[in-house]
């Protein structure tokens, strides 16, 4: 390797920080990562993950974990912001850490830092370059996927780890210094970059080999965003041509298991197989979707696909088709009718290639039930027989359990359990006996597969979940369970804050997607501390159960918040009071204060968009759980925060759900009128008209010091740009539905 | 005397003996070039190819999406036929034509798809008098251009396949199936396809469309769509590449000029997409203006300035050819392209004396 090349500059094997380019999701930067890692042996990897989510992230690299994927509910829909995944990059060098017991830190921003409503994916940018739209008319590329394809997709067969650096760097400079030169690096990105690099600089004094592991377009200014770089020479063709070395026998095992997403599920077939199967694999998944829409695809079009493909690459010059040969030959041999009939079916091809959105797995996967631990534990509880049974948890230990079991089934939504009645009354601090009866259905549960999110990528249901069990009983235990242990037997007093803490980051990151995963792994270190349980005592058990209850519940609940808030509106508000009202007549095990902490804690760690916060504390002021002077603050801290609309947005899910708010709270009237007299008349109406109905039915307008204002604008001529007719009669809707006119 | 048109075999002559010379890539049996430069022919190559001690420069023939041209030349070495499908205009017949030329050297082996075509005409005929007089002999078989291109390994273009009837459409299945065509009439006699022998057929979508074709024919055919051009840059260097020859070929000696290219690509482009260049919504046509009929309208427009005009450039004058174009449409399309000549162009006539040159022929339009 020339002493003046771009792998000499980043990943010099003697640097002491090293910066490693990936692409995201692809298999081939996974390889090159894997052999890389064992070459430089770095004593810390440092990872493009939010900071903080370390211990998290340790727990999906054990084997057993099944591959989740992240995202965040707020990104846009179709944005995945972490890919998690047997064949991520990342995922790669985390394992890499955990297995040869080195450190390894994330370097993103944090959760609570990133401004997720600015997020921007930086393969945005490459696709928008200049340098990307050159370089794909010399290549005779379609997009940037296709390049990627070609030469580092299927072309990573026989280059060296130095060569394969070396020519990506070579093209990312040329990217980045575009983008540097005309300024359209996006603002978010220069901040999660300066972070990154100062997280990099913290630890640069402490380790002394680093491996910095990035997207690629960060990888290029985190060593030095102002080198030079010469544009001339920028596309080298030499490269284009070189082929990259086989030495893969440890793939098929890096990368074993996981199917689906995005172009990856192609390359991951493409690396498993190394022969004509990822195709004929192809061609498999494609005909089970379009067999859903009835289309008939006989074995004489399967043949043509197959041997159009192969041919196509040939033409291409590609050593083993790509995505785009594939598709271009499946769009030749299967289509027979007009355009728009194409594009359902290409619709039908995204969907087995790629899911209904990034970051998801495709319903075609199968999709397996815990049906083992399912069907042993009613069989350990005796269950198995019956068709009902009446409990009486608070006064029989044995009940308690078998109680919490099938409340947690009937959270999963099985079908197995279904409560039929309970009879219990909840006081302050008081539990009151009570006993609960339970329609079983241990039969059901080969149909309830749909239900759980639990999925088993292997090939068979028995061995994979087999496995899973064994190791759920004889492994190590969890990392962030044991910490709850730990607390719980060492009586530290903050160990719900412990759990909440953890929960929210849970939550935050797994509400929309594996939150199930999760909570199996929960259940995992509960049911170790179960097989432990001669060491506990049985309050301590009964309390982790009740804190166990509180995690199900809470995070199931606030999920659908999550879920739905960016959505629907109303859906925002009759979630919040189906939480409610679901955790004040189930919640029967729990502290109920505690239960109302970890609900605040929750709803104020950004879990949610402003409007169902609001919404939320709003319900909770309403049964005074809350003091006033908390939504205060609350309110102010979001004033100096965010913006005005935002903060209209907490106000009003305030008052939406808590009118009373305006009749026992001063401050609150003195603050509305502070707010209103700031609003211009362009951003009045969103906020004015709401209030004005509200302030109207239970108010009177004569508090209002902005009375002739509010009238002016709101009975006006509605000009202003913000004023929406429909979201007013939802409003109103929904009121009426509580027999409340507006 | 000079030709209207030269067959695509006689025109690119040189530089299809210079592929050929140069041809280094495996080929199909009976193929005169490899798929790769076949390729190279149709979508033009950087690379001047030596031949009796010239260099031969390939140049671009047909503008569109490489990757078409690739899944065509594909298809043609299968087992199946190529059935080109796309709106009127977009340049399938040409791609045919390039095709045969260049894997088979004969663009002529051709049937034109149409409601009188009768099985005779794929098949063969019989010439009647000869069998009289003669007796059942093959010299009495009156081959068509299936017959022919089984007999001689080559390809047959079938142009507007769907315009002809159904049950004439399907006599097709038992030929592309077994490649075997029979002649009871004389002694049984059995024509078996050669290698080589293989069908492009074109379909517009507007007309009859393929779903006008029986499922068993389709099965035959591997379909490739071709799009109309969406690039600015692609569209002008197609109308530059056509409309240039074809008046030095008609020796109207007037040089095209690029800005006039670029405002009748422009507009084309733009009524086609419903949007203008810069993304603002307009009125969509029902009907599709392809990139031959903006071909059609330069053509007319220094035709028009060459022999009325004295060569002089009027742009006003291109708006009187869009209304001949305009007039097969109805009258909705009319309307909307009038529509697009009050806001658009208008707004551009302000700051564009090209575009006001232009506008000034509006009252064509009224």
């Amino acid at each position: 390797m020339k002493e003046n090349s771009h792998f000499n500059y980043f990943c010099n094997y003697n640097s002491p920080v090293v910066y490693f380019p990936i692409r995201h999701d692809s298999p081939a930067s996974c390889l090159i990562l894997s052999q890389y890692i064992k070459q430089y042996q770095p004593d810390l990897i440092l990872v493009e993950f939010s900071h903080g989510i370390e211990l998290l992230l340790t727990q999906l690299t054990k084997n057993t974990t099944f591959p989740v994927c992240i995202t965040l509910s707020e990104i846009k829909k179709g944005n995945s912001l972490y890919l998690i995944s047997d064949y991520s990059p990342e995922m790669v060098s985390i394992k890499y850490a955990v297995d040869h017991k080195i450190e390894f830190e994330c370097i993103d921003v944090p959760p609570f830092l990133l401004s997720t409503t600015n997020y921007t994916e930086t393969e945005e940018n490459i696709l928008t370059n200049k340098y990307t739209q050159q370089l794909l008319k010399e290549t005779s590329c379609r997009n940037y996927d296709e390049w990627w394809a070609k030469y580092f997709e299927v072309g990573v067969d026989n280059i060296k780890i130095e060569d394969y650096i070396d020519q990506f760097y070579h093209h990312l400079k040329a990217i980045r210094d575009f983008d540097e030169m005309n300024q359209s690096v996006d603002l978010n990105i220069i901040e999660r970059e300066s972070y990154m690099r100062f997280r990099i600089n913290e630890n640069s004094l402490k380790y002394k080999r680093i491996l910095v592991v990035t997207g690629g377009y960060h990888s290029v200014a985190l060593k030095d965003k102002n080198s030079n770089f010469n544009i001339a020479n920028s596309f080298n063709t030499s490269y284009l041509k070189a082929i990259i070395p086989a030495s893969m026998k440890d793939y098929h095992t890096i990368y074993q298991g996981m199917l689906g997403m995005r172009h990856t599920n192609f390359y991951y077939h493409f690396h498993t197989f190394r022969n004509d199967h990822y195709i004929i694999r192809m061609i498999a998944e494609f005909n089970s979707q379009l067999k859903k829409n009835n289309t008939l695809i006989t074995a004489a079009d399967e043949l043509m696909v197959y041997e159009v493909t192969y041919k196509l690459a040939q033409l291409r010059g590609n050593k083993y088709p790509t995505l785009y040969d594939y598709i271009d030959a499946v769009k030749t041999s299967f289509f027979k009718t007009d355009i728009i009939m194409n594009d359902i079916y290409l619709e039908s091809l995204e969907a087995s290639l790629v899911g209904s959105k990034i970051g998801t797995v495709p319903e075609s996967y199968k999709v397996y039930p815990i049906i083992e631990d399912i069907m042993n534990t009613f069989k350990r509880f005796g269950l198995h027989n019956l068709s009902s049974i009446t409990l009486h948890p608070t006064s029989k230990t044995k009940d308690l359990e078998i109680s919490r079991f099938l409340n947690q089934l009937s959270v999963f939504e099985t079908g197995l359990a279904v409560k039929k009645s309970k009879e219990s009354v909840y006081e302050f601090n008081v539990l009151i006996p009570h006993s609960e009866s339970w329609k079983l259905n241990a039969n059901k549960v080969i149909e309830t597969s749909q239900l759980l999110t639990l999925v088993n990528y292997g090939e068979s249901l028995n061995s994979g979940y087999k496995n899973f069990i064994k190791f759920k009983l004889k492994s190590e235990l969890k990392q962030f369970p044991y910490l709850l242990y730990n607390s719980i037997l060492s009586g530290e007093t903050n160990v719900t804050q412990l759990i909440l803490d953890e929960t929210a980051v849970l939550i935050k990151y797994f509400a929309t997607i594996d939150l199930m995963v999760i909570i199996n792994i929960l259940l995992q270190g509960i049911n170790e501390k179960e097989i432990l349980g001669e060491t506990l005592s049985s309050k301590l058990l009964e309390k982790s159960f009740l804190i166990y209850d509180f995690i199900v519940q809470t995070m199931y609940a606030t999920s659908n918040i999550v879920y739905k808030s960016n959505t629907d509106y109303k859906n925002t508000i009759h979630a919040f009071l189906k939480l409610y009202k679901y955790l004040s007549k189930n919640a029967y095990l729990l502290d109920k204060q505690k239960l109302i902490d970890g609900l605040l804690f929750i709803l104020d760690s950004d879990t949610t968009n402003n409007l169902s916060l609001g919404i939320s504390l709003g319900v909770l002021l309403m049964d005074e759980y809350v003091e006033h002077k908390k939504f205060v603050e609350k309110m102010q801290m979001i004033r100096i925060s965010n913006t005005k609309e935002e903060l209209y947005d907490f106000i009003l899910g305030v008052i939406t759900v808590n009118h009373r708010i305006l009749t026992h709270n001063d401050e609150m009237i003195i603050y509305i009128n502070q707010l209103l007299s700031e609003l211009s008349d362009d951003e009045f109406g969103y906020f004015a008209y709401f209030l004005r109905s509200i302030i109207k039915r239970f108010l009177g307008e004569e508090k209002l010091q902005l009375k002739s204002r509010i009238k002016t604008v709101v009975f006006g001529k509605h000009q202003n740009t913000n004023y929406n007719p429909l979201i007013e009669k939802e409003i109103i809707q929904i009121f009426r539905t509580w027999g409340i006119e507006l | 005397m000079m030709l209207i048109k030269d067959l695509a075999e006689v025109k690119y002559k040189e530089e299809l003996d210079a592929l050929i010379a140069n041809d280094t890539y495996n080929k199909p049996e009976n193929w005169k070039l490899s798929p790769q430069k076949v390729l190279e022919f149709i979508c033009g190559s950087n690379t001047k190819y030596q031949y009796q001690g010239k260099a031969y420069e390939i140049k671009k023939k047909w503008y569109g999406n490489k990757e078409v041209v690739e899944a065509a030349v594909i298809t043609l070495t299968t087992d199946r036929g190529l059935l080109l499908v796309g709106i009127p205009g977009t340049g399938k017949t040409l791609l045919s034509e390039l095709l045969s030329a260049a894997i088979c050297g004969d663009s002529t082996n051709t049937i034109q798809g149409m409601q009188g075509l009768t099985i005779e005409d794929i098949k063969y005929s019989l010439n009647y008098n000869m069998l009289l007089t003669k007796g059942p002999s093959l010299e009495c078989i009156i081959k068509s251009p299936i017959y022919s291109g089984m007999e001689s390994g080559k390809l047959v273009r079938f142009e507007e396949l769907t315009r002809s009837l159904l049950p004439i459409q399907d006599s097709l299945i038992s030929i592309m199936s077994d490649k075997v065509l029979m002649v009871p009439e004389i002694h049984n006699h059995l024509v078996q396809g050669k290698r080589g022998f293989n069908i492009i057929a074109t379909s517009n979508t507007l007309d009859k469309g393929v779903n006008e074709m029986s499922h068993a024919l389709k099965r035959r055919f591997n379909f490739v769509e071709i799009p109309t051009i969406s690039s600015l840059l692609e569209e002008i260097s197609m109308l530059t590449s056509q409309v240039q020859p074809f008046l030095t070929q008609n020796q109207i000696d007037i040089t095209i000029k690029e800005d006039i290219t670029k405002l009748i690509a422009t507009i084309f482009l733009e009524l086609r997409d419903g949007k203008t260049i810069d993304g603002s919504p307009i009125e969509e046509l029902n009907n599709s203006v392809s990139s031959a009929d903006g071909i059609g309208i330069m053509k007319n427009y220094y035709s028009e300035l060459y022999y009325y005009n004295n060569k002089k450039e009027s742009p006003a004058l291109i708006v009187k050819h869009i209304k001949s174009l305009l007039n097969r449409f109805p009258e909705g399309d009319q309307k909307a392209v009038l529509g697009y000549f009050n806001t658009i162009v208008k707004n551009r006539s302000k700051q564009d004396e090209l575009w006001a040159a232009l506008y000034k022929g509006i009252s064509y339009l009224k």
